[in-house]
């Protein structure tokens, strides 16, 4: 990141000195304003200004071994400029501080009319493409992962092990997924101890030692061709089964919420529900429940052996337990970690770069040319809400103009008007004046009590700077207090218990009240003289560094 | 509301202020206690009972509690320990001391009281200006080989592989590459290839070739590509940061200043295997996009060896600001040429020849006033070679200075400056004509004296091991000889430790020291500032290259200074 950066900052924002880092630290600062122009420079960051290979130091001349050489040059990546596709994420509270109504319906708006504008192809949610996913038949899932399988078994025998383990280990995940519908469990044991020799011969024995391990609860009994499978890896599984040989057997009581369906353990029918199942190996094993009405149910078991009987509740009928599909499929599908971390840090309001490896992620997942968010945020009189747009090609960021929606969304309409327009001018020009390094849309709150913040002054420098409000500090309620100083703005307003000053009185208590007012300033003075002289003052530094360890 | 009432009204107010202000300022005057710099550390651990990793060290087989030491290692200095019971999962330690050179070590204790496993943060420094730091620690069994690990994308760690995020269908797995220390937290990784199954007298014959950069950085485990651009999400597409020219069995000679120079080795060409003459600069201050430079001479042209050759040396000699690049194959033989690559200067000239030429032998800057140069071994057309040679580099040329025979010809073989004037070789093939090429278990020390060099005290390893590397632990300057291939052409996973126990001698009574996680053949060895010491890549058992990257552990501990603080165990 480079020092760019669009700093909000709160209403009465801190004035320079140590005075006013420490007054306004006293004010409560979850308050938001407009972006400070930027001054985005050419030539910063990781592309910016980059050669476009040669070097300065000239190196033009390429022999015979530049000839040889497997590097590309690049060329120009202008031309026929296809529909640019933009993945346009869900609105974001920062800090959650909206009802989840307001954004979700900000949000739908937008992407209506994204939707409708037809200069960008917009991509689905993650959320909905992986919803089709999973309701994608099961039947072809399987199919597909078989081939998978297929395909890996000759290529660890034609000792292409790095493309046999990509094969195996999807065919793996795929038929562990859909292990319910699995008719024959025993290519998922084969695809398991094959992609365990493929990841060992790739020098991947840390994976390779997890699938076998995983084949030795599944079948304990196996021998492994000497001539395929090398020592190290036999004698794993060897130590393997020797610990389920070790833990000996339990038994497993299933019961499910239907009578009669049937009880498989690693593909093998084990009886009727309710169900005794007596002798099961220690370990990892797949539990399925079928019934030809009620669906069937599935899971991942660990058996603890011993002689233990463990207990295992099967419910079939539910929501997602119908054909073709296990009963833990009613749930909303998981959305990867990259994903829900990126959510996460645009609703914790700063972010920057930090983003990148997310949206790297994402960009592989969706081939998205640009990705859009709108981050909102809530402050006295509107919901304020932020647009950005990031370029995957070279992890630009644009931040567009704010756009404030009424608490009673009266300008809803022409606030998603102005979004969209903000977003797709981005995507359209990507202008050098809205780039933003690094964003900050809230300061830490303090707990401190609520203050009266700095007057107009600060707010108006903040509009000169080019600058728009989108949020501001709770309104003073001393409208007596006008001078806008720091100092009267931390004045405590005045409570009920406070006696009215009499008027006889009231010249000597002013000339006391400015005695003492002297006085402290005096006092305050020589004892932050004494302090800051006998601390060592702004030379003081620490002693030492601190670590922190965490395990 | 009468005037006075407002007067005292104001001056109310204004006494509220000034109190105010009095805290303010006093507040602002102590301004807080002065901001201490801290140092992040998250511990997660390879356990060898259950081979797996665990990212809580309290799971870990056995420990009972964490003892947290700063010390300066190069100083062999312990400077204070402390102890944390395991179960609060988090320890701060305040004010340690600032300094050069600083390192944390992490001993994982039992019940009995002994280590069962430790780690330690990379070389640092710690000042009152510093930035906070952040490590992620690996902690493993003593005298152990365990993947090396890494948490990637928050979902657990996972054995670390070379980076390939890439476009293009590369294989990233390698043999016949070079990797140096960069700094004290990093390891530079550069080139190899995939070769197809040789016998150890042979001339490579590669499959692929890589001209990758790659970056390990042993703070947090990563392995990175200079190439590849993360904001981008991709491989730059302008073919910087990576080698103009892919190769395998080059050199790669650190300079200073963060600069590397790779010289020469083996390329593809049309599908055919060729040497490369090319001289090319990977300079890591440079700004990404720039990193890896192809230096041009005086005319324009590009810096490139008379002869271009593989399999060969390149010394640096500081006290010139110069590389050395002696012997090698020109794809027909072996060559006698010595050239200097001056990248200062600009040029690359030959400066005389050796008494023979030389395919992997081994030549080392001794630590003599005049910079000798050793060159040991080797083999040529005639087979494998005793000879040693003594020579200088005077007004640009060779002059030789002196000779002496090994007591066991070899080629191939690991060789180390344990002492400034004398140099040690371990086991080597032996022979040209056998397919096996007949690995030696023979160990012998060169030494400088009277200004020539003698041949003495050889010695046999406990087995045979051709084409092993060896490194020095520099708390007990035990040498450790790690990894080669036995006589019947299986690696051996063994690593074993020799104990110098006076100024000329080396004790033959090598000790157990581990055995690979993966065993490899051929794989890159260096020594980190964490102690630990770093394999990459390298010939899996059946031949095949690989991907990834294991530690060895060697315990190397930093005792406490007589008198001093910490256990001093």
């Amino acid at each position: 990141m480079s020092d760019d950066q669009t700093m909000w900052q709160p209403t009465g924002a801190r004035q320079p000195g140590v005075i006013g880092d420490v007054v306004a630290g006293m004010a409560t600062a979850m308050l938001v304003l407009a972006p400070m122009p930027l001054a985005a420079q050419e030539g910063a960051g990781a592309n910016g200004g980059e050669p476009s290979g040669e070097q300065s130091d000239g190196t033009s001349a390429d022999g015979s071994e530049e000839a040889a050489s497997d590097q590309k040059k690049s060329g120009d990546q202008k031309g026929d400029a296809p529909t640019p596709k933009l993945y346009l994420m869900s609105a974001q509270s920062v800090h959650e501080d909206i009802s989840s109504i307001v954004p979700e319906r900000i949000g739908a708006l937008l992407r209506d009319r994204v939707e409708g504008d037809g200069g960008v192809d917009v991509l689905p949610h993650l959320e909905t493409m992986k919803r089709a996913e999973a309701d994608r038949p099961v039947t072809a899932a399987i199919s597909k992962a078989r081939e998978k399988y297929t395909s890996g078994l000759g290529l660890v025998n034609a000792g292409r092990y790095e493309e046999a383990a990509e094969n195996l280990q999807s065919a793996v995940e795929t038929l562990k997924k859909n292990v319910a519908q699995l008719q024959e469990f025993g290519v998922l044991t084969d695809a398991l101890k094959n992609l365990a020799r493929a990841y060992w011969e790739t020098g991947s024995n840390y994976d390779a030692r997890r699938q076998i391990r995983q084949y030795a609860h599944l079948v304990p009994d196996a021998e492994l061709d000497p001539e395929k499978y090398p020592k190290g890896l036999r004698d794993i599984y060897d130590r393997e089964t020797g610990k389920v040989d070790k833990a000996g057997t339990g038994t497993l009581e299933i019961d499910a919420n239907v009578e009669g369906a049937t009880v498989l353990i690693d593909g093998k029918e084990k009886g009727k529900t309710p169900a005794s199942v007596e002798d099961v190996g220690f370990g990892h094993h797949y539990l399925v429940v079928r019934h030809p009405k009620e669906g069937t149910f599935s899971k991942k078991i660990r058996v603890r052996g011993r002689g233990k009987t463990q207990s295992f509740e099967a419910e079939l009928g539910g929501e997602g337990s119908g054909q073709g599909a296990m009963a833990e499929k009613s749930k909303e599908p998981s959305l990867p970690s990259y994903y829900t971390a990126l959510q996460s840090s645009i609703r914790d309001g700063n972010f920057g770069d930090d983003l990148d490896p997310y949206l790297s992620e994402l960009r592989q997942e969706t081939e998205a040319d640009f990705v859009a968010w709108v981050a909102m945020l809530k402050n006295d009189n509107a919901y304020v809400a932020a647009p950005f747009v990031y370029r995957m090609e070279d992890g630009t960021l644009i931040q567009g103009e704010n756009v404030e929606f009424n608490f009673e969304l009266s300008n809803l309409m022409a606030g998603v008007d102005s979004l969209q327009k903000a977003i797709l001018g981005a995507v359209d020009e990507m202008p050098k004046a809205k780039r933003v390094e690094k964003v900050s849309l809230v300061e830490e709150k303090e707990e401190k009590p609520k203050r009266a913040e700095a007057g107009e002054t600060k707010e108006d420098e903040q509009k000169d700077e080019g600058g728009e409000e989108v949020a501001r500090a709770d309104q003073t309620e001393d409208k007596s207090s006008t001078s806008g100083s720091e100092a009267e703005s931390v004045e405590p307003p005045p409570t009920p218990e406070d006696p009215p000053p009499e008027d006889d009185e009231g010249g000597n208590k002013a000339l006391l009240y400015g005695l003492v007012a002297g006085g402290t300033l005096l006092v305050g003075a020589g004892v932050a003289g004494g302090v800051y002289y006998f601390g060592g003052g702004a030379g003081q530094q620490p002693n030492g560094f601190e670590a922190t360890i965490t395990w | 509301m009468s005037s006075g009432t407002t007067s005292s009204g104001v001056w109310r107010r204004t006494a509220w202020v000034s109190a105010a202000l009095l805290l303010a300022s006093s507040l602002a005057a102590c301004g807080g206690p002065p901001e201490t710099p801290g140092v992040d550390i998250t511990l997660f651990g390879w356990d060898g009972a259950t081979s797996d990793f665990t990212s809580d060290v309290t799971n870990y087989t056995g420990a009972e509690r964490l003892q947290v030491k700063l010390t300066r290692p190069r100083g062999q200095e312990l400077v204070e320990a402390h102890d944390f019971d395991l179960g609060s999962n988090e320890g701060k330690v305040p004010e340690l001391s600032f300094g050069q050179g600083l390192r944390l070590d992490f001993d994982l204790i039992d019940e009995k009281g002994s280590r069962i496993a430790t780690g330690a943060t990379p070389i640092f420094r710690s000042g009152p200006e510093a930035e906070d730091r952040e490590f992620s620690v690996m902690l493993g069994p003593p005298r152990e080989f365990a993947p090396v690990g890494a948490r990637f994308r928050g979902v657990g760690y996972t054995q670390v592989k070379f980076d390939d995020r890439t476009d293009e269908d590369r294989n990233f797995s390698r043999i016949g590459h070079r990797a140096v220390r960069a700094s004290d937290g990093e390891v530079l990784v550069v080139g190899g290839g995939q070769v197809q199954r040789r016998n150890p007298p042979s001339m490579p014959e590669l499959n692929g070739v890589l001209g990758d950069v790659q970056l390990f950085n042993s703070g947090s485990g990563y392995v990175s590509d200079l190439a590849y651009n993360v904001r981008a999400g991709k491989q730059r597409d302008d073919g910087a940061d990576r080698l103009r020219i892919p190769r395998a069995y080059h050199t790669l000679t650190p300079i200073g200043d963060r600069q590397f120079v790779a010289v020469g080795g083996l390329t593809l060409d049309q599908g055919s295997t060729r040497v490369v003459g090319a001289v090319e600069v990977i300079d890591l201050s440079n700004e990404p996009g720039r990193r890896v430079i192809r230096p041009v001479d005086n005319e324009g042209d590009p810096l490139t060896l008379n002869t271009p050759r593989a399999m060969h040396t390149a010394t640096y000699r500081p006290s010139a600001g110069h590389v050395v690049v002696a012997g090698g194959t020109t794809g027909n033989g072996a060559t006698p040429s010595v050239e200097i690559v001056d990248i200062d200067d600009r040029r690359v000239y030959q400066a005389g020849q050796l008494s023979s030429g030389r395919i992997q032998h081994e030549t080392i800057r001794m630590g003599d006033e005049q910079g000798s140069l050793l060159a040991v071994g080797g083999r040529n057309g005639s087979g494998a070679l005793d000879s040693a040679e003594l020579f200088r580099i005077e007004d640009e040329s060779v002059e030789s200075v002196d000779g002496a025979s090994l007591a066991q010809s070899r080629y191939d073989f690991a060789a180390l400056r344990v002492r400034p004037e004398i140099m040690a070789v371990f086991g080597g093939f032996t022979a040209t004509d056998e397919a096996s090429g007949v690995p030696t278990s023979n160990c012998q020390l060169l030494v400088l004296r009277g200004g020539g060099v003698d041949a003495v005290n050889a010695w046999s390893l406990h087995r045979r091991r051709g084409g092993a590397d060896a490194v020095q632990l520099t708390q007990s300057n035990t040498t450790v000889v790690i990894g080669g291939r036995d006589d019947e052409g299986n690696v051996v996973e063994e690593a074993v430790g020799v104990l110098p126990t006076e100024q000329q001698m080396l004790t033959p009574a090598d000790d157990d020291r581990g055995t690979m996680d993966t065993a490899r053949f051929d794989p890159t060895v260096t020594r980190l500032s964490t102690g630990n010491v770093l394999l990459t890549g390298g010939r899996g058992p059946n031949g095949g290259a690989l991907p990834s990257l294991e530690y060895y552990n060697p315990a190397d501990i930093v005792a406490a200074r007589p008198g001093g603080g910490g256990d001093g165990s």
